[in-house]
């Protein structure tokens, strides 16, 4: 094939495909039921307004298209489970998004909010930490100015399950990786 | 065996750390009708569900599990507030009692973290579930000692009683559970269009892109509008900060002009219950300082001996 | 009327006169078949006979070509007459290829055809081990031996002739029902037909028009429902039920219950108690698109004529009874039973539609949802004798809707809701309904929610060309929801156009949904009643799909129509034509004959525990009152599944005894050792 195809190709090839990629993926044998009759994509709240096709992200994974992980589209769900509750063929859209998302981080597809919040999970315990505001807020209503979680403890000095959180969860590609690629 | 009418109360982030009148009013409630709450020293975020679970589902399973395994040294049944938490909580809760392959994965590395191990002894309640059908309409009604007369916008949330059939609640098209209850309070609920629809903020949608999730936002509160309610009822702080951030983003960048009170459920209930309203914390919320709960005070009848 | 029975002379032993009758020395003749190289190109046929010659009571032991050939059969023929071989053996090919073969020789020759066993040395040796022929050799051996220890105590099975009676139960007046009376009352055979309704013709009379030449299907049917309403071996009963039945294949006895009508069979159906009724109630015939009287025939031509009272509704005003002109109104009348006997059963009992209340985004059903219809309901709509003159209209506001919306796989190809399987004939009337309204109001809009368009066979792709062709819309994509405004109270159904991409919401003032073909009501007291299996998805179960669609797994009773799955009015009459025929055999030869390969009891082992009869699927043991089990041998299928469940061994299967079937096993593990 010549420069020239190459550069501007319409159509795809077999070779395009890799639907063995998806071979472990959870239930995998249900989401190949899938019948496109499109039950989700009229349900989804969020694709009533974006570019998200719940209905062509399932279809992508049947036939292997890689291109899907790269998608931000799927980041566009919100987990609403209507498409999970109205599928015809139990297929569970919503977890085939969220499993897709896993594999999109681990090849450093996250977005830079995202990053940041697993960094306040590890930092704080919280995905949402508390400010000075709300402690004085506490303590106007009769509550303790810090609530009993990981937080309070670390500011008491004991941070070892945090230090566990740095060490062992959502371990995440790092960013610089993702600019060499480019 | 777990303790009875004792509760393990899980906090979760947005509760505590932005909307704490939500404690105190869920402390009140349930305190009044004769539970006993515990703090869960050591808690996490449970984690989100549509943040965590989507960078690495082992990890959201082994920190939710984390958090299973302080109410069960308590001995006691986990309550939350927030349809997140539930979410999570209840969902991994129930998988790691089913499937034992995942039970060990997860029981592996809560080693690593911090020694802990997942029995699956306690059971996962969300306030609005436990008042709604444990308390019930029939009981709270001889514990309220003010009626309202007002009509609310009420606002279920997605991951209370989705996917069905893992949560077993009730119907996820047509529910009754919230409006039944708060009905005894003086509380009408009016219907407008779309009801059930997500409020927008999950799913890690909120922070990937604040855009999209307003837009959905906007829809439900063009439709909120038409029906002009009193306040807006949630049952969970996410929706609770959606609907206040929202309103206003929409005021400040969609030329509208919004004030509606976002009330949680645990709020609406302790101010019946005889909380004072200073304690409800709208003054610490944006939208609807204003409002005013009133309602007729209730006499309660002597009784005869 | 009544229904002469012939009856031809009890029953009859067919076997010949066998000198086996007497129990002797078993002489076996054992023949090895080369098959050509088939099995002679890996097993040494020559060894497998040598060895067979050496085992006890095995009087003569050959090999030979084609065992099937005629010199190879007459080999076996001639053992038997000049050798007195009274058992043979031939290992050869497969029980089903020629077991027969074989039995029928033996038995031309005297011999009872049990005698004989069939081992099969080619599928299960010499064609599976081609490159270990010495295995095979020694395999083919164990298996000759067990053929050979399995032969020395086979004894005679008779087969009986059992008269039958000349008579035959319909159950269901739909059509399926009615073309089954009908071919059967041709054939000479008095039938019982018997409707759980107060009318007949089933679902095919509430029908608008039949696919794909939109013929009126109550013309189409007249024929038949007034052929057989008038057939002179037909005895209609209408509001009947069976109540029991027993027996087995060739000899039922039915007992029936007919409910009350409390109408005498002199009303004229002038009409007159109805039209002076107080009470009305909508109309189950007409899918509840009008309302009936609580005295009331349930549309204008139907048969009988006779009106029936509904007592349930009825506030006993006394005013039919008192406007009668002939008074036939009769408060007093009593449920009535009627026993009579029959050779065979014909199960034409139909369908219901699906209620789709279940899918609870659609809201069938639910206040404020009131023009969210089914197709049936759409179909008495457009009826030529429908309450609305035949017009479409909304039933919340009584106006000719702008924007149709049908909605297909209601409660169809859902593994969550509903059943998984497809009805087959929704595609079919939804594109005909759809046709017809769009023709009738070409301003309407008209569109088709699918997954798939399924119309096969010969004028149905046409049919959906034609609706095309007229301008109704068809959009691939299954709604997820019918939403309502609460303020306008507009129906907007929420669908994405998959063939574009594009989620829409479509504007609706009548939705009709096409919904699935569902098992009747009551299908599960009748089958259990009738004793016959029924499939996973509630339908009676056939015999076999492809064989024998219309038997069902009990013998003597067939299934007609829709009772057996879905399918549509053509599959439904062929269907019922070839019941009939099936059910009419036993019945104009007048006898049945069976072979008696049943299952014998030790009452001395048996300890009553019932186990044998909680197995048996065709029902064929029966129970006392004192706990005792006994053997109905014409219902018996010799399938054998009483034996393992037995505690005791007391229930033995003839020919397949448990010491027959351990010295089989003996020498297929190699024992080599004889059982006493």
């Amino acid at each position: 094939m010549s420069d020239v195809e190459e550069q501007h190709r319409e159509y795809k090839m077999d070779e395009d495909f890799d639907p063995k990629f998806f071979k472990d993926i959870e239930r995998k044998s249900n989401i190949w039921k899938c019948i496109q009759c499109g039950s989700c994509t009229a349900s989804c709240e969020s694709g009533r307004w974006t570019a998200l096709k719940t209905r062509s992200i399932v279809r992508k994974v049947v036939l292997g298209d890689l291109s899907v992980l790269k998608d931000p589209d799927i980041w566009l769900c919100t987990t609403c489970y209507q498409c999970y509750e109205r599928c015809p063929r139990d297929v569970r859209p919503t977890d085939v998004i969220m499993e897709l998302r896993n594999y999109a981080t681990k090849l450093g597809n996250i977005s830079p909010n995202h990053r940041a919040v697993v960094g306040y999970l590890k930092n704080t315990g919280h995905a949402v930490p508390i400010n000075d505001e709300v402690k004085k807020r506490r303590v106007e209503l009769g509550l303790e100015e810090l609530p009993p979680t990981l937080y309070k403890f670390k500011q008491e000095g004991e941070d070892k399950d945090l230090k566990n959180f740095e060490k062992h969860m959502f371990p995440l590609p790092p960013v610089e990786e993702e600019e060499e690629k480019k | 065996m777990v303790k009875e009418k004792t509760f393990a109360f899980f906090l979760g982030c947005l509760m505590p750390n932005r909307y704490p009148a939500i404690e105190k009013s869920t402390k009140f409630v349930m305190e009044k009708l004769g539970y006993s709450i515990l703090d869960m020293e050591r808690a996490s975020c449970c984690p989100a569900p549509g943040v965590f679970r989507s960078f690495n589902k082992l990890d959201w399973m082994v920190a939710g599990a984390r958090n299973l395994c302080i109410a069960e040294q308590l001995d006691a049944d986990i309550l939350t507030v927030c349809n997140g938490c539930f979410g999570t909580l209840q969902e991994i809760n129930k998988h790691l009692k089913e499937n034992e392959e995942h039970k060990l994965l997860v029981n592996e590395k809560l080693k690593l973290i911090g020694g802990y191990e997942f029995k699956g002894t306690i059971n996962v309640r969300h306030v609005a579930e436990v008042l709604g059908y444990e308390v019930g309409p029939w009981g709270i009604e001889d514990m309220i000692v003010r009626k309202l007369n007002a009509r609310a916008a009420v606002h279920y949330g997605c991951h209370f009683l989705k996917p069905t059939r893992i949560r077993e609640i009730e119907s996820s098209e047509s529910p009754t559970i919230v409006e039944e209850f708060i009905e005894v309070l003086g509380v009408e609920s009016v219907r407008f269009k779309e009801q059930l629809t997500c409020c927008g903020a999950g799913g890690g949608l909120k922070a990937y892109s604040g855009d999209t999730s307003m837009t959905i936002f906007g829809e439900k509160m063009k439709n909120i509008d038409e029906v002009k309610p009193d306040f807006i009822l949630d049952i969970c702080p996410f929706c609770h900060l959606q609907f206040e951030t929202g309103q206003d983003y929409l005021n400040k960048n969609k030329n509208c002009n919004y004030d509606y009170p976002v009330i949680h459920l645990s709020q609406l209930v302790a101010y019946c219950m005889g909380m004072d309203q200073e304690f409800v914390g709208l003054q610490y919320q944006m939208m609807g300082r204003d409002y005013i709960f009133g309602g007729e005070e209730i006499k309660k009848e002597e009784e005869a001996i | 009327m009544t229904v002469k029975e012939e009856k031809i002379k009890d029953v009859e032993k067919v076997d010949k006169d066998t000198a086996s009758e007497k129990s002797e020395e078993p002489r076996i003749g054992v023949f090895v078949c080369h098959c050509g190289h088939n099995i002679a190109g890996t097993v040494d046929v020559a060894e497998v006979a040598e060895y067979a010659k050496t085992l006890p009571n095995v009087v003569k032991a050959e090999h030979y070509m084609f065992m099937c050939s005629k010199p190879g059969v007459q080999m076996v023929k001639d053992s038997i007459k000049e050798l007195g071989v009274n058992r043979t053996v031939v290992a050869s090919c497969s029980k089903n290829q020629h077991g027969k073969t074989f039995a029928r020789a033996i038995e031309e020759v005297g011999l009872n055809k049990h005698r004989h066993q069939q081992v099969n040395v080619r599928e299960y040796c010499s064609w599976v081990h081609q490159k270990e022929k010495n295995k095979a050799t020694q395999k083919a051996k164990q298996l000759v031996e067990a053929g050979v220890n399995r032969t020395r105590k086979l004894e005679d099975v008779e087969t009986q002739k059992i008269s039958t009676t000349k008579a035959a139960l319909v159950i269901g007046a739909g059509i399926a029902g009615l073309r089954a009376a009908n071919d059967l009352a041709e054939l000479g055979i008095p039938v019982y037909l018997i409707e759980k309704e107060s009318t007949i013709g089933g679902h095919m009379t509430r029908l608008n028009k039949t696919f794909p030449t939109l013929e009126c299907p109550q013309c189409s049917i007249s024929p038949l429902t007034n052929g057989v309403a008038n057939h002179p071996l037909i005895e209609l009963y209408t509001n009947a039920q069976v109540k029991e039945i027993e027996g087995s294949m060739g000899n039922f006895e039915i007992e029936i219950e007919i409910k009350p009508r409390y109408v005498k069979d002199n009303c004229t159906s002038c009409g007159e108690c109805a039209a002076h009724c107080p009470v009305e109630v909508p109309s189950e015939w007409d899918m509840g698109m009008s309302m009936r009287n609580a005295i009331y025939k349930a549309y204008p031509q139907a048969i009988p004529a006779t009106y029936v009272r509904d007592k349930k509704n009825c506030i006993e005003c006394n005013t039919c009874i008192n406007i009668c002109p002939v008074q036939a109104v009769d408060f007093s009348m009593q449920p009535e039973t009627k026993k009579f006997k029959v050779g065979s059963i014909v199960v034409a009992a139909g369908y219901d539609e699906y209620d789709p209340t279940e899918i609870e985004p659609y809201h069938y059903g639910q206040d404020g949802y009131e023009d969210v219809i089914t197709q049936l309901k759409l179909e008495r709509m457009l009826s030529p004798t429908s309450l609305t003159n035949s017009e479409v209209l909304r039933p919340s506001d009584g106006k000719i809707p702008k924007n149709v919306v049908m909605i297909q796989c209601v409660g169809s190809r859902n593994d969550q809701v509903g059943n998984p399987y497809c009805t087959g004939v929704c595609c079919k009337y939804a594109i005909k309904n759809a046709r017809i309204v769009k023709e009738m109001y070409p301003d309407t809009n008209v569109t088709i929610c699918y997954i798939d368009i399924r119309t096969p066979g010969l004028n149905f792709e046409e049919l959906y060309k034609s609706a095309q062709e007229v301008g109704v819309r068809f959009i691939r994509g299954r709604p997820s929801e019918i939403v309502k405004d609460p303020i306008s109270g507009e129906l907007r159904v929420i669908v994405e156009d998959t063939l574009s991409q594009t989620p829409l919401q479509l504007k609706a003032d009548l939705v009709v949904l096409s919904a699935a073909m569902v098992p009747p009501e009551g299908i599960g007291p009748l089958g259990s009643k009738l004793h016959v299996l029924r499939s996973k998805e509630g339908f009676l179960k056939e015999f076999h799909i492809k064989m024998n669609p219309t038997l069902s797994s009990k013998g003597g009773i067939f299934l007609a129509g829709t009772i057996q799955g879905p399918k549509d009015i053509s599959e439904t009459v062929a269907h019922a034509g070839s019941a009939a025929a099936l059910a009419a055999a036993p019945l104009v030869k007048g006898y049945i004959e069976k072979e008696m390969l049943v299952p014998a009891i030790d009452y001395e082992l048996c300890v009553n525990c019932g186990l044998c009869k909680t197995v048996c699927a065709p029902a064929a043991i029966d129970i006392d009152e004192n706990g005792v089990p006994s053997v109905n041998e014409v219902a018996c299928k010799s399938c054998g599944m009483c034996m393992p469940v037995c505690p005791t061994a007391a229930i033995q299967l003839i020919n397949f005894r448990d010491d027959q079937l351990l010295d089989e096993i003996i020498a297929v593990s190699g024992g080599g050792a004889i059982c006493e």
